[in-house]
């Protein structure tokens, strides 16, 4: 809606603009024309006392009626040109705008400065690119200043020029009177025309205030409902909150009295029996009271498993490669076995079935090498592998002339194979395991750079 | 359609402006190897017999020997009486010709309105012009408001005829070159007499002597020289006017004397050069001036000044709109200062030359002597004489219609023993209001 009485205005002062060229247009035609028929008219009756009564030579006919006629249509090409580059190059506007002026200043020296109205049409011009309305007044203020000294008499007192009362006085009586009255008529039409531009640009300028304004306020009114959603927003987030913890808490007993109860449950059976029991029958107490035993430390298992479900392990959340080497630590150390381990995988993050797979195929590997291949030395190597992790398992022991996938084996495979992994046996000098595991989250330290 | 970009509108701005500048400029340099003269057919000081086409022809002649690339067209046909008309309205339509003919009387208007060049810095930048070798009178004929505007071309100087004969019957001795108005008064009142005795007067002293005459033999002017003021009521003016009144009526009031002189009757009548050349050689002579013999003195010099007359110069202007100034003012430098071209102007014309040595030389000297008949002559350094001490009637924009006020103011209060201060003071104070206008 706004934006359709945004046009509407703007074409308001477009047509006045448009009618102003076309009235100069008209205008300056006829001050040229004058001068030119009286000129011919002369020339063939009473030349010499008409020339007498001029104060210049007058330029040659037809050559100031090319002139005024071309001058005029080079203004209102370099009107339509200047209108086209507004904002886009502000130095080919400056040129054009200079050009303008010199345009307009040898379009009045020709028409002997008996017509200055075309100053306003550049002045309504140059008042449709001019935004502030404090510029505007100053402007206006010194195109009136130059109008005032741009007319016929005072620059004749410089420059001798022919008036145009000269040349309509050659006609004599009414013919003169109505010729300047067509001209008065035509400037004062002119400078109506200017006016209703200016009324027409002020009102525009005011209608567009009114729209800011109100675009102001709308912005102003989001905002605040912006405001209170975030503050609801908030709110929710702190619920939510209070949410999680109240479902863990919940989480925890049931955790505490699925296990914990449980297992004290039946101890204090148990125990209950065992004081029946340990007259009647001390035999049967006593195994009671190992089976008893036996159920506490499974209990005790289940409470360090539910609390290591609770509080995450400090040993579980370290690397593959730091748990790696704490098995083949433990390892040799109960073994003597020598084992090397060297990882290039570091960066890489797996997911939890991945490093399930890798952890126990390094596992498995040791063992059978350990317990199979008779092996002192193993070799163990991380490495990663386009997409994926590349493990390499050789020992020295005494391998096997003919690998039979026992379980051990096959379960290693199925494992690999579960991820789209490939894996290989070799037996050569010791056994070797070669397995390749894509990593379906390769996120190295490079990648997120 | 194609989507019109800013640099369409661009590109057709300047070419539209290019074209129209080239336009100007081949409008600028269309014509720069001719040149075209305005001339009239027929003399300016109406008298027959003066013919402009050898003396341009041959001008052109010598103006194409030394640049040979160039083509000068005359106009032809235009008679004296319409030229200014003609020339107006030539400049009106923006097509006068490079080179024209300028009179007296059109002067003032046609540099106020700039159609003539202004000569003054053209002569000052050409070192091999000199001012100097025309008559000062007839080279300032072309100045206005201290500018050079045209140059001279042929002058027209006024002299004393005087008829000897007459002077032989009464036994009077010839005036000197250095007469006075009292001599000039005591010679016309002897003579002035009733011959035959039938009451009339049939003798008589001078006539067209006329107060401007005798203005600047007194060394006074009527106007000032940019004709916002009129002397009339300086003592010398009002002394010239009353000598003018006496001269009158020592001649009978109402008889006419038009012919007088012709008749051999009159002692004294000035003439203007042209009116010389023209009726005194051979055929004119016939007609007129052949009862009698003559001599040519200078005109009788007032009490405050000196042997004075007035010289009228018809000059030639350059065009200031013109494509080719330095051609254009070469081809001027020709026609008024060759002085092989200058000598037509006494073959050819009834006019005199601006030249000084063309007006001392002996071939000048002897081709006017030739066509003098009988015992009557004009000694030449006489014409140089009177040449050199001619004045220029001040030209404004007016002059004709002042003059003529002037005139008819005047010539009523010959008849009459008006107080001639008083008159004298009211003429300027009528004067003032056409002046000023």
């Amino acid at each position: 809606m706004n934006i359709l009485k945004k046009i509407d205005v703007m074409k308001g002062s477009d047509v006045c603009l448009l009618a102003m060229m076309v009235l100069n247009f008209v205008i300056v035609c006829f001050m040229g024309l004058v001068p030119v028929l009286t000129q011919i008219r002369a020339a063939n009756m009473n030349a010499e006392d008409f020339l007498g009564s001029l104060v210049s030579v007058p330029m040659h006919p037809s050559r100031r009626l090319l002139f005024v006629i071309s001058i005029y249509i080079f203004i209102v090409l370099c009107i339509f040109t200047k209108r086209q580059y507004s904002g886009k190059s502000d130095r080919i506007f400056f040129w054009l705008s200079c050009y303008e002026v010199c345009l307009v200043s040898y379009l009045m020296i020709i028409l002997d400065m008996s017509y200055t109205g075309v100053i306003f049409l550049i002045v309504a011009e140059y008042l449709s690119y001019m935004g502030n309305q404090k510029n505007w007044i100053g402007f206006l203020m010194a195109t009136f200043a130059v109008y005032l000294f741009c007319n016929y008499s005072l620059v004749n007192i410089i420059f001798p020029m022919n008036s145009f009362d000269m040349w309509a006085s050659f006609y004599g009586g009414k013919k003169a009177a109505f010729y300047m009255g067509i001209r008065t008529s035509c400037e004062i039409f002119n400078l109506f025309l200017m006016l209703l531009y200016v009324v027409l640009t002020i009102l525009q300028d005011k209608r567009e205030k009114r729209q800011i304004r109100e675009l102001n306020n709308r912005l102003n009114r989001a905002n605040e409902q912006l405001k209170d959603a975030n503050e609801q927003l908030r709110l929710y987030a702190v619920q939510k909150e209070e949410m999680g913890e109240m479902k863990e808490r919940n989480r925890l007993a049931r955790e505490i009295h699925d296990t914990l109860g449980h297992i004290l449950t039946g101890i204090s059976v148990g125990i209950d029996a065992v004081q029946v029991l340990l007259d009647i029958a001390p035999d049967a107490a006593k195994q009671q009271l190992g089976t008893l035993g036996e159920m506490s430390r499974n209990g005790l298992n289940d409470v360090r498993r539910s609390v290591h479900k609770l509080k995450p392990d400090s040993l579980e959340s370290k690397s593959i490669d730091y748990a790696i080497q704490n098995m083949v630590e433990e390892t040799s150390k109960s073994t003597g076995a020598k084992i090397y381990f060297v990882s290039y995988g570091e960066g890489l993050v797996y997911e939890a079935d991945e490093e399930e797979t890798i952890f126990r195929l390094v596992q498995e590997g040791t063992t059978n090498s350990l317990r199979h291949g008779k092996a002192t030395e193993i070799f163990i190597r991380l490495d990663k592998y386009e997409e994926g992790i590349e493990i390499t398992l050789e020992d020295n022991g005494c391998g096997s002339a003919e690998i039979k996938e026992g379980f051990g084996l096959s379960h290693m495979r199925e494992r690999v194979e579960m991820l789209g992994g490939i894996i290989t046996f070799t037996s050569e000098n010791g056994f070797k395991i070669h397995a390749v595991i894509p990593i379906r989250e390769r996120k190295t330290e490079e990648g997120l750079l | 359609m194609k989507k019109i970009k800013p640099r369409h509108y661009l590109i057709l701005l300047i070419f539209l402006n290019a074209l129209v500048i080239l336009f100007s400029i081949t409008m600028r340099y269309r014509h720069q190897d001719t040149l075209t003269i305005g001339i009239f057919t027929g003399s300016n000081w109406d008298v027959p017999g003066t013919e402009y086409y050898r003396l341009f022809d041959e001008a052109i002649k010598e103006f194409q020997e030394k640049y040979p690339h160039m083509k000068v067209n005359y106009v032809t046909g235009i008679p004296v009486g319409d030229y200014s008309e003609w020339l107006a309205g030539e400049i009106l339509q923006g097509r006068e010709p490079d080179i024209y003919f300028v009179l007296p009387e059109d002067l003032p208007n046609l540099a106020k309105t700039g159609a003539l060049e202004n000569l003054s810095a053209i002569i000052y930048n050409d070192g091999s012009f000199d001012s100097d070798i025309f008559y000062e009178s007839a080279y300032k004929q072309g100045e206005k408001d201290g500018i050079q505007y045209a140059l001279p071309f042929e002058c027209n100087p006024r002299m004393m005829f005087v008829n000897k004969t007459l002077l032989k019957k009464e036994n009077i001795a010839m005036p000197s070159n250095q007469w006075k108005w009292d001599d000039f008064y005591e010679i016309c009142q002897k003579v002035v007499k009733d011959t035959n005795g039938d009451g009339t007067m049939d003798q008589y002293g001078c006539t067209d002597y006329t107060w401007l005459d005798a203005v600047y033999a007194n060394g006074a002017k009527p106007f000032s020289e940019d004709g916002k003021n009129s002397f009339f009521n300086e003592e010398k003016v009002v002394k010239a006017v009353s000598f003018v009144r006496e001269l009158h009526q020592l001649h009978n009031k109402n008889e006419k004397q038009s012919n007088a002189f012709d008749l051999g009757k009159m002692v004294f009548r000035p003439l203007s050069f042209s009116e010389y050349r023209t009726y005194m050689p051979y055929p004119w002579h016939i007609k007129k001036y052949s009862q009698f013999q003559w001599n040519c003195v200078p005109m009788p010099a007032g009490p405050n000044g000196q042997n004075v007359s007035v010289m009228e110069t018809l000059m030639l202007g350059m065009n200031s709109r013109t494509n080719n100034r330095k051609m254009v003012w070469e081809f001027m430098k020709i026609l008024t200062t060759s002085p092989s071209i200058q000598t037509y102007i006494y073959k050819d014309t009834a006019g005199a030359s601006p030249l000084r040595d063309v007006t001392c030389s002996k071939e000048v000297i002897e081709l006017l002597n030739e066509d003098t008949p009988g015992d009557s002559n004009i000694n030449m350094f006489l014409l140089d004489d009177v040449m050199e001490n001619s004045v220029a009637p001040e030209q404004f924009a007016g002059y004709e219609t002042a003059l003529q006020y002037a005139n008819s103011y005047i010539y009523p209060r010959l008849d009459n023993e008006e107080e001639l201060n008083l008159a004298m003071f009211q003429l300027k104070n009528e004067l003032r209001k056409i002046l000023e206008k």
